[in-house]
């Protein structure tokens, strides 16, 4: 491994009928996971579309395992493994295996032992019809085909969509394992917040085409919290660290730099009597709202 | 492999702490024993919902003092530790729990004499309860 970031995006932008995306910059450290989350249509997929050169962007420059397109397109195809959404399967009247012996041929890492060893550990039958499969069955043998692949890079698109419990159980398992081995990084594109908890490194919050922000998930957890604050007169909503005020007695506060607000809160002797951490989701509800502000205020000044 | 740790974003301390203090109470108490292999760090990472940022910060720093061993390639083992340096572990232990004590009593404007008596008297209830 000769690169520290596995991804590197300058100033990417794409504009399509629906959305338009970027600028982005972003930076993903190879050994690590990364998860990228926002609401449906905030261009997630599209990002993941432009990793693997099936979308093109508009602006910008693009480098993955320290390489670029279109000059390295079948080598970085070759050392990605990007699982595609079922609808994408070619020809669903092949029966599993078949499908796994015309994939196998394109993949010079390929490992049948490791993929005899997922089919049992998912319980798939792959004698079956790929189009006779349930909709989670197809999810897990997609998941076994890329992992079988031994890929430097991962890329899962929601790739809990239609498991059952015990398979989602034993897709963080092959995640968590696929890591073991230095220098494999993965990305992936969640909405399921306990997916984030268990597996994330670092969190990647996407709105609208644009990256929010990009955060060390422990970091995050421990620098939101909700605060409860008796008294007035300063205008909290001024206070370091403090993003969010819901006035009333108490005062509930939204801090997005605890440590920071702490300190001045105390400073100005006001006493915090209640703290508390945020789930992610409610993070993320935050930084949109946060966003959207901006936004408005940035074109009120304009209009002014 | 998974290990007794309980970690809780409620807590004041930070994560990194929580899981450190209770990783070397374990090794300390001896409930993790010499050569004992521990979780990889992305595994314990998993296990405990946090990055392995973390873990990998609490490895190295328990390894700096000495507790642990990490051998290229197989992992991270509990190290070798004196039986001096658990007894002194464990006293340090109990000395801070006191001090705790101490300080939230005179917080409350206990003096020195009723502070005494107060530990007699728990002492003697923790008896009786025995």
């Amino acid at each position: 491994m000769t690169y520290e970031h596995s991804i590197i995006l300058r100033g990417i932008r794409k504009k399509s009928e629906s959305l338009i995306i970027g600028p982005i910059d972003l930076e993903i450290p190879a050994g690590y996971i990364t998860a990228i989350v926002g609401p449906n249509g905030s261009g997630k997929s599209t990002l993941f579309r432009m990793l693997m050169n099936l979308v093109r962007p508009d602006e910008g420059t693009l480098q993955v395992l320290g390489r670029s397109y279109p000059e390295d397109d079948v080598e970085l195809k070759a050392r990605i493994g990007y699982m595609l959404d079922s609808s994408d399967v070619i020809d669903d009247t092949m029966r599993a295996r078949q499908m796994k012996n015309f994939m196998r041929q394109f993949y010079a890492n390929w490992d049948d032992s490791e993929y005899d060893r997922l089919i049992r550990r998912f319980r798939i039958d792959d004698r079956m019809r790929l189009r006779k499969m349930s909709k989670g069955t197809q999810q897990k043998f997609a998941l076994v085909q890329v992992l079988a692949r031994r890929p430097e890079l991962l890329l899962l698109d929601e790739p809990s969509l239609g498991l059952d419990p015990l398979a989602w159980r034993d897709m963080i398992d092959e995640i968590t394992h696929y890591m073991e081995q230095p220098g494999h990084t993965a990305v992936i594109a969640t909405h399921i917040i306990e997916e984030v908890r268990r597996l994330a490194d670092y969190i990647v919050f996407m709105y609208e085409g644009q990256v929010l922000g990009m955060y060390e998930k422990d970091s995050l957890l421990e620098d939101w919290r909700e605060l409860w604050i008796e008294g007035s007169g300063t205008s909290l909503a001024e206070v370091d660290g403090v993003c969010f005020v819901d006035p009333g007695q108490p005062n509930r506060l939204i801090a997005d730099d605890y440590a920071k607000a702490a300190k001045e809160l105390k400073r100005l002797g006001m006493g915090i009597y209640q703290t508390q951490p945020i789930p992610l989701d409610e993070i993320m509800q935050y930084m949109i709202q946060r966003h959207d502000n901006q936004y408005v205020r940035s074109h009120e000044v304009r209009e002014r | 492999m998974r290990i007794p740790i309980r970690v809780s974003l409620d807590h004041p301390e930070p994560l990194y702490h929580q899981i450190k203090t209770q990783l070397r109470a374990l090794i300390m108490s001896g409930q993790l024993e010499q050569g004992m292999l521990l979780p990889s760090i992305r595994e314990l990472a998993n296990d405990l919902s946090c990055s392995v940022i973390t873990i990998r910060r609490v490895y190295q720093d328990l390894e700096n003092e000495g507790l642990l061993k990490t051998r290229q390639g197989t992992g991270t083992f509990v190290a070798h530790i004196e039986q001096d340096e658990k007894e002194k572990h464990k006293l340090e232990a109990v000395i801070r729990a006191m001090e705790e004590a101490i300080k939230i009593a005179r917080q409350h404007q206990y003096d020195d004499e009723e502070i005494q008596k107060l530990f007699i008297q728990c002492l003697s209830k923790r008896e009786r309860e025995d």
